[in-house]
């Protein structure tokens, strides 16, 4: 492989620019030409990707942490309260029954009570009271639109961008944009429990970007530290030994340099051996939950998400760009059946860890610059799923119209965005396609969507396509 | 207008264009009298390219005859005078990069050939009808903006005019555009009004779609360097800088250069002191000769192809409950491809084969090949994006063209169009996938039995089912045909495919619907006897239907007398046609009368009076074409038409097939193959690439710039394809090849971007040497291992890699160079030293295994997961690639994404590298591995040794002393702490059942691991065990009721459990197995099971520390097909006393902990491994200078 191919961001400012599509954009350069490390491109450069990078202009969010509700949390059982289901209850709406992916019936009223939260009186439902204390920092979006009623689609859409072809994630677009803040730590870590959700890592993967921006998932449900990262420490020497031996090992690489000082990669290549040797202490110190003081375990709770939230806490503090958390393997929210019962149990779990964060972020003063994000893949029917010789108990699949929570990180606290139609079917006000969504992600971390790109196969890529537009409403 | 490719870059100013065209004038008449001279070479290369027509496929590479020459003349004049009136080229450069992209983007949607509909009548593709306008008058006035309508669009001035009409243009845009058309609207763009034409005038023009000519090696000034044509043609270039080349490189490093250059493996101590013994001159050409000889090469470079074709051995994301997820032919493919390097198959016969083998002639085993194809991820069986892949990966990484972006519309830059996209899709329609079994050699008679009967069976286990739900399917459809024939009146009301609806048995099936519509278009072909009363009638409008259907009818009578359907001709009489719903429903009796015809024993009374005419409805719901059954085909053609239950039962039954034959013994390899369909469907052009909205009909031909309109005659023309793109007149196919190769000596191509060679490319650094390359290579009977010569011999590839190396270190002159060089070409594209490189993944994994010397070398056979316990020892080639679930190493050393296309891998440097020298097993094993070789008693000689085999070098004095001061400093550190797992929870032993009480007593280990398997000794059965066995997920009880099998579990603390799991018998022979669980208070569940399955679940289990639950199984009465499957799960549902995990779920999984005694860690460092596992870890190590 040529060490010194010149296709890596940090090592030549005018391919860096080429590659993201930055070099025309005038404000991009502008923002990039800041960076000291790239302005003085060949000379200092060192061939670590994930070392911090400006992004177009200065955006108001640093982080993202992303509950991805798998499977399709219902939005009129949570978020979006549509009392005119009641007047139907068990007749059908009067108005089209839009196509999902199975057959539905007539009007389903929410087992669950909505209550005005905080200052601003949003309305969430009982599921989610303790996140409802957090209201005042909310902003959700009640008029989210996806393509299709089909899980696997959905999630490439909501992750990728697209619904089918190798795309790269959210996760790492925004790593590959950024950087990390702190390079002994993966800069995109993905934590769910048990397993992998469906689609399973092409979730998080990184497609066309180097494998080194693809998720790194953690299964959390692991506590030993061997099982959560790879070949993170020695079983075979002490660290006075391995410290001799690295020593050893940057005298010999030093001496092999003295007559090859041209060559940037191998004095990056000795800087990670010292990374690595930090980054064995720093993330065991990551993964531990037991240094946080007991009022915080507390707060968020002792269960796998309580330790799970806790857990993307301290590696967001420690400077991980980019954290996804799932809410368990395969698709827990997807429920057709017995939503009244399923959805509480769910909604137990994440409910309490997902306001802990927020509210733990906000003493910290990290939620000004951390996007929080919560949501599934798409909402569900407000009309019940006909089951053959049972009751409608559940929803089908609902692409149409479903909500996401957004909190911090340069968005509105207390507001709610567009609308769906009186029975929650549809959006119909204020439509934010998923795209939109991708579009206002990008910008409150500094990017302009439509300049963010990756060339790749005689073209520029975006993460939104041809599509996407700010929603300047969300925007605080 | 032309450009001269790599010469020029950036805009021409007249001065500069006249400077150019005399000097082209000049060199014609140089070239009159020296033929070697270079610029003249270069000009009449690109007037003859210029004078070529576009369509290479039917105009062989021509030379430049002298009749010619008056032509080159008078377009030179041309030129040269076009160029001083309006400055094309340089206009034309700020056209495509500045106006083109924004038409493209902003503008053609509502005006252009592509636009749905052409509003206002103006169209901005083509300069002419620019400048002709629509509806509101011309589109632009030349160089005077102001005054031009689509400036004032564009500025928002008037209110009724603002375009683009919902977001204004940025000032930007804006700016460039208005300075455009003042500098007098430069545009390259052709073609008229009436033809829908490509934005692609350049195309004309562009270096990399006319053939290559081979100049002949320039002159140079340097005198004495030059050794081979390569090098005249790198130095030219040099010396136009004022560059020299860098010295030869010592042939120490030389030999690990090229041995890695060709093998991804260092040299052996062996191998380097016979090169360096070797004073003779062709010692290099020797050395060369030899590794291109050698197996190991093929595993290099087919590797390298590998990536290419994005090899991996699973499908991707399936639903793994029912298809299996690994490919049954991908280690074929990738032995095909190592085989084909080794014996230097010709790469135009590597390419055909790869893409139309099963039309070609070859041996079996050839067949392989079209893994190239086959091996793409699934997309979850969609087709459009199976064939999309596929597409990508065959002109990308054949010929350097990025045809995908086609799917959706017309190629933004390049000369491809959205008919071309979907002319190619109509190749890959027309080919359906198939497995076929190669010979092979290798299989004992036994397993080849074994494996055979059990493929029958399951085999039958799957035909069996689906003609029984085919049938099931076939009535329900054809109960419905009424419905069916009534959808067809409101099509649209039915999801495409990518919308995926759960359906039951009682909905009507998008996929019949479809089928519906074929059959109903196919009988439209010709005159049908039954049906075209219905498409005569439904061609008719809905206004005055029963009128206009009066007519038609009775003219459709008077004309076809004789010939329409009795029947259909009576009730059509007889009924009363008011709208088309009549003419259904009129239809739908027909159709239900013969169903209860068919289905009545006795028939109703005389209700079809004409006999004769019930042959051809029949025919209709039960031919073998009838539009109620589903087609022929494999399941995965199949599965829209079934509902889910009997989709999912039918693809259990073909996992069962399919994993038989990934993982049997006596399975042989396939070959995953695309054979023609029998009757191939004309592809339509999917608008905006949605399936759900075809568009018109494209027949099968190549790129229409390159091939023209010649379509496809035979069958697919998948072996007409092979055979365009593997033509010596396809300008693309050696030169994308060339490039590739040069890429992997010199880790940068000579173009940069090796898969895409169009029109947005950066030039080549050395045109002249490229197009020199690629003729030779064709010339050369597309010789791979001739081409590797060429340019390992040559003296550029045997420079030294280091720039602060000056010619001679003692005089200003050599430091002034290198500055010079570092400034002139930062980034070494004109090969003033030789780049430097880092192992990639691949070498990595083998110079570990290599320098530890312990290197399994077996070529060929199912692929191996090389990151398992016990660790394997093959080259990485044959390591097991899931695309689903690549493990993290393979990422964090920038392997080749196996998703998609990868024509360059990335490089990245992170510290999950670094952690990998420092932790992980591998290394821990070669470094031990290295210490154990240690043969001499004396220390500086083994350093020597382990210099010598990692190196090819002797330590220095100072290297020396330092390893003994590391030596005394280590002995004086403590050992590790082990962090080992505890002992596992589960054992694997046997022991005696009592046949009255049914209690198990005495435990006893099994004593020997073999493979997967615990079990009495190598051989299954054991001379003394029998045919005890246990497996992760399965098992085999002993002989006797003395030697039940078991499984057992011990708590580690005091707790209480849940048990699961499912017990199963498959065999209908025998009399089945008896299995029990059994804890310290007795047995607590027992079965009798046989040919059956059950649960075995347990809850509340309270369980003390050290106790154990144990799961036994033996053989009932007789011993005889007691093979069973059972992989129990306990779950802890109680909380340990004080446990701070508290509710962490915790299980122990017979499968997942199910583990080998090869777990066992390796032994900690010692002071020469500590020391080993460094120099392993070392950039001596990893770069290659």
């Amino acid at each position: 492989m040529p060490h010194d191919r010149l296709n890596f961001p940090p090592f030549n400012r005018r391919s860096f620019l080429k590659r993201c599509g930055m070099g025309m954009g005038t404000l991009g350069l502008a923002a990039l030409l800041k960076d000291a490390g790239l302005l003085t491109a060949h000379a200092t450069s060192n061939v670590a990707p994930l070392s911090p990078r400006q992004p177009h202009f200065p955006g108001k969010a640093k982080r993202v942490v992303h509950f991805f509700l798998n499977g399709g949390p219902s939005h009129v059982d949570t978020f979006d309260p549509k009392p005119a289901l009641e007047k139907y209850a068990g007749k059908p709406l009067p108005m089209e029954t839009l196509k999902t992916e199975r057959k539905t019936g007539a009007a389903f009223p929410s087992p669950f009570k909505f209550k005005k939260q905080g200052q601003s009186g949003l309305e969430i439902s009982e599921l989610f009271s303790n996140l409802g204390e957090c209201a005042d920092d909310l902003t959700i979006i009640r008029s989210m639109r996806a393509n299709l009623p089909n899980h696997e689609p959905s999630l490439m859409l909501m992750n990728c961008g697209e619904s089918v072809m190798s795309r790269p994630s959210v996760g790492s677009w925004v790593t590959y944009g950024l950087g990390s803040m702190n390079e002994n730590l993966p800069g995109f870590v993905v934590l769910c429990p048990g397993g992998y959700p469906i689609k399973e890592a092409e979730n998080w993967q990184s497609a066309f970007l180097p494998g080194v921006f693809q998720g790194t998932l953690i299964d959390s449900q692991h506590q030993s530290l061997d099982k959560l990262i790879e070949n993170i420490r020695s079983d075979y020497a002490s660290p006075g030994l391995q410290r001799k031996q690295l020593d050893l090992l940057q005298r010999m690489n030093e001496e092999h340099r003295q007559t090859r000082q041209e060559d940037p990669a191998l004095e990056a290549r000795m800087q990670s051996f010292e990374l690595a040797y930090r980054m064995q202490m720093e993330a065991a110190d990551a993964f531990d939950i037991s240094r946080e003081p007991r009022e915080t375990q507390e707060l968020y709770g002792s269960g796998i998400h309580g330790r799970q939230a806790l857990i993307a806490r301290r590696l967001l503090e420690k400077g991980v760009r980019y954290v996804q958390v799932w809410h368990g393997a395969s698709q827990p929210w997807d429920d057709h059946e017995n939503i009244a019962a399923n959805h509480r149990k769910l909604a137990g779990q994440c409910d309490q860890p997902i306001a802990a964060l927020i509210k733990d972020l906000k003493r910290r003063g990290m939620l000004d610059d951390t996007l929080v994000i919560v949501g599934g893949e798409f909402g569900r029917t407000p009309v019940g799923e006909l089951v053959k010789g049972k009751e409608p108990s559940g929803r089908d699949h609902n692409p149409y119209g479903f909500s996401m929570v957004l909190a911090g990180g340069g968005v509105k606290g207390g507001h709610v965005h567009g609308a769906t139609d009186e029975f929650g079917f549809k959006a119909v006000q204020d439509v934010v396609h998923v795209h939109d969504l991708h579009a206002t992600i990008l910008h409150l971390l500094g990017f302009d969507h439509e300049k963010f790109t990756y060339r790749y196969a005689g073209r520029d890529f975006r993460l939104t396509d041809v599509h996407g537009h700010v929603v300047r409403g969300v925007l605080s | 207008m032309m450009r001269i490719a790599g010469y020029t870059e950036g805009v021409f100013t007249p001065r500069r264009a006249d400077t150019i065209a005399l000097n082209m004038l000049r060199g014609y008449n140089v070239c009159l009298l020296d033929t070697k001279f270079i610029d003249s070479q270069r000009i009449v290369t690109m007037l003859s390219r210029a004078t070529q027509t576009k369509n290479w496929s039917s105009n062989l590479q021509s030379g430049i005859a002298p009749a010619l020459l008056a032509s080159i003349i008078c377009a030179l004049l041309l030129f040269s005078l076009d160029a001083r009136a309006a400055d094309p080229t340089g206009g034309h450069d700020f056209f495509e990069s500045k106006i083109r992209p924004i038409l493209v983007e902003h503008c053609y949607k509502c005006h252009s050939a592509e636009s749905e509909k052409i509003k206002g009548g103006l169209r901005l593709d083509t300069r002419e009808t620019l400048l002709k306008g629509g509806d509101s008058g011309p589109g632009i006035i030349p160089e005077k903006a102001d005054l031009s309508l689509l400036i004032k669009a564009v500025r928002y001035q008037e209110e009724e005019l603002r375009m683009p009409p919902k977001v204004p243009l940025s000032p930007e845009k804006v700016a460039a555009l208005v300075a455009w058309v003042n500098m007098g609207a430069p545009d390259p763009r052709s073609g008229s009004a009436n033809q829908s034409i490509r934005p692609d005038a350049t195309a004309e023009n562009h270096w990399a779609f006319k053939p290559p000519v081979a100049s002949p090696p320039p002159r140079v000034a340097t005198k004495n360097w030059a050794k081979t044509p390569i090098d005249n043609f790198v130095l030219d270039q040099l010396e136009s800088k004022k560059l020299s080349p860098s010295p030869d490189l010592d042939r120490r490093r030389l030999i690990r250069r090229v041995t890695y250059g060709l093998h991804g493996l260092p040299p052996t101590p062996e191998h380097v002191e016979i090169f360096l013994q070797d004073q003779s001159p062709e010692a290099y050409e020797k050395l060369i000769d030899r590794l291109l000889a050698s197996p190991r090469y093929g595993e290099r470079w087919g590797r390298h192809w590998l990536d290419v074709a994005r090899y991996s051995d699973t499908k991707g994301y399936v639903y793994s409950d029912r298809e299996e997820v690994r490919y049954l032919h991908s280690y074929a493919y990738r032995d095909w491809v190592i085989n084909a390097l080794n014996r230097d198959l010709p790469y135009d016969q590597f390419l055909r084969l790869q893409i139309a083998a099963d039309q070609m002639k070859c041996d079996a085993t050839d067949l392989a090949a079209m893994g190239f194809l086959t091996l793409g991820r699934r997309f979850l069986g969609v087709m459009p994006d199976i064939i999309d892949d596929r597409i990508d990966v065959l002109t990308r990484g054949t010929m350097g063209m990025t045809v995908s972006c086609a799917r959706c519309h017309n190629h933004k830059f390049d000369p491809v169009s959205i008919r071309d996209y979907y002319s190619l899709y109509g190749v890959f329609q027309a080919s359906t996938e198939t497995s076929v079994p190669l010979p092979s050699p290798s299989v004992s008679d036994e397993a080849r039995k074994t494996y055979e009967t059990g493929l029958q069976t399951r085999a039958q286990a799957y035909t069996n089912k689906l003609v029984e739900l085919s049938e099931k399917l076939a009535q329900r459809i054809r109960s419905r045909t009424g419905d069916y024939l009534d959808s067809q009146l409101r099509l649209d009301q039915f999801p495409n495919e990518d919308f995926y609806e759960i359906l039951a048995p009682e909905d009507l099936n998008p996929a019949f619907v479809r089928r519906w519509q074929e059959y109903l278009f196919k009988s439209s072909q010709t005159f049908d006897p039954v049906f075209s009363p219905w498409h005569e009638l439904m061609r008719l409008k809905d206004e005055n239907f029963q009128e206009e259907a009066r007519i038609t009818w009775e003219k459709l009578k008077s004309e076809n007398r004789r010939q329409i359907n009795g029947l259909v001709q009576a009730r059509l009489d007889a009924g009363q046609l008011r709208a088309k719903k009549d003419l259904v429903l009129i239809y739908t009796e027909l159709f239900r009368e013969i169903l209860v015809r068919e289905t009545n024993t006795v028939p109703e009374s005389n209700s079809l009076p004409l006999e004769a005419a019930v042959p051809a409805l029949r025919d209709v719901l039960f031919g073998s074409q009838s539009p109620t059954r589903p087609p022929d085909g494999n399941l995965a053609d199949l599965q829209f038409y079934f509902e889910e239950e009997s989709r999912v039962q039918l693809g259990k039954l073909e996992k069962e097939i399919d994993s038989w034959k990934v993982t049997s013994e006596g399975s042989p390899p396939h070959a995953g193959v695309l054979v023609d369909r029998a009757n191939p469907k004309t592809a339509r052009v999917f608008k905006r690439g949605n399936p759900g909205n075809p568009g018109e009909e494209v027949p099968r031909k190549f790129l229409e710039f390159f091939a023209g309109t010649n379509q496809f005659k035979n069958g697919s023309g998948r072996l007409e394809l092979a055979q365009l793109i593997s033509s010596p007149s396809n300008p693309l196919t050696a030169r994308v090849l060339v490039n590739r190769v040069w890429m992997h000596h010199f880790g940068q191509g000579l173009m940069k971007t090796p898969s895409d060679f169009g029109l947005r490319s950066e030039p080549p650094s050395h045109p002249a040497l490229l197009d020199y390359l690629a003729s030779r290579f064709v010339a050369d009977g597309w010789s791979l291992k001739k081409l590797h010569r060429l340019i390992l011999l040559s003296r550029v590839y045997q420079q030294e890699s280091r720039s602060d190396l000056q010619v001679d270190p003692n005089t200003a002159a050599g430091v002034e160079r290198t500055d010079r060089a570092r400034l002139e070409d930062p980034e070494n594209r004109l090969l003033w030293r030789m780049p430097r490189q880092r192992l990639d993944f691949e070498s990595t994994r083998d110079s570990l295994l290599a320098g530890s010397g312990e290197i399994d070398l077996t070529m060929g056979g199912r692929s191996i997961p090389i990151f398992e316990n016990p660790l394997s020892r093959r080259r990485t080639v044959y390591g097991y690639v899931d695309r689903q679930f690549l493990p993290g190493v393979f990422r964090v050393f920038d392997f080749a994404n196996p998703d998609l296309h990868i024509p360059q891998r990335h490089q990245t440097t992170v510290p999950q590298q670094a952690l990998f020298f420092l932790n992980n097993r591998l290394i821990m094993e070669s470094a031990h591995a290295l210490a154990k070789k240690r043969s001499s008693p004396n220390f500086e000689q083994d350093l020597h040794q382990l210099y010598r085999t990692l190196f090819q070098r002797t330590p220095t004095s100072a290297e020396t002393d330092r390893a003994v001061e590391f030596f005394q400093d280590a002995k004086s550190v403590p050992a590790p702490i082990r962090t080992e797992p505890p002992a596992s929870a589960w054992q694997y032993g046997y022991g005696k059942v009592d046949p009255i009480s049914g209690e198990f007593k005495s435990f006893s280990q099994l004593p020997h691991f073999e493979k997967v398997a615990w079990q009495g000794g190598p051989s299954w059965p054991d001379s003394r065990l029998g045919w005890l066995q246990l497996k992760a997920e399965s098992g085999h009880p002993g002989n006797d009721l003395d030697h039940a099998v078991v499984r057992r579990w011990t708590a580690p603390h005091d707790t209480v459990i849940k048990i699961q799991g499912e017990l199963s018998h498959p065999s209908k022979e025998g009399d089945g197995v008896h299995a029990s669980i059994v804890t310290p208070r007795g047995v607590v569940a027992s079965w009798l099971i046989h040919n059956q399955k059950t649960r075995t679940e347990l809850d509340n289990i309270q369980i003390l520390k050290g106790e154990s639950v144990s799961f036994v199984v033996d053989c009932a009465k007789n011993l005889g097909y007691d093979d069973f499957k059972w992989a129990p799960v306990i779950i802890q549902t109680g909380k340990k006393e004080n446990d701070p995990e508290g509710d962490q779920v915790v299980e122990w999984s017979a499968k997942k902990d199910f583990a080998s005694p090869f777990e066992k860690l390796p032994e900690p460092l010692d002071a020469w491994s500590a020391y080993a596992q460094i120099l392993l870890a070392s950039n001596e190590f990893m770069f290659i200078d």
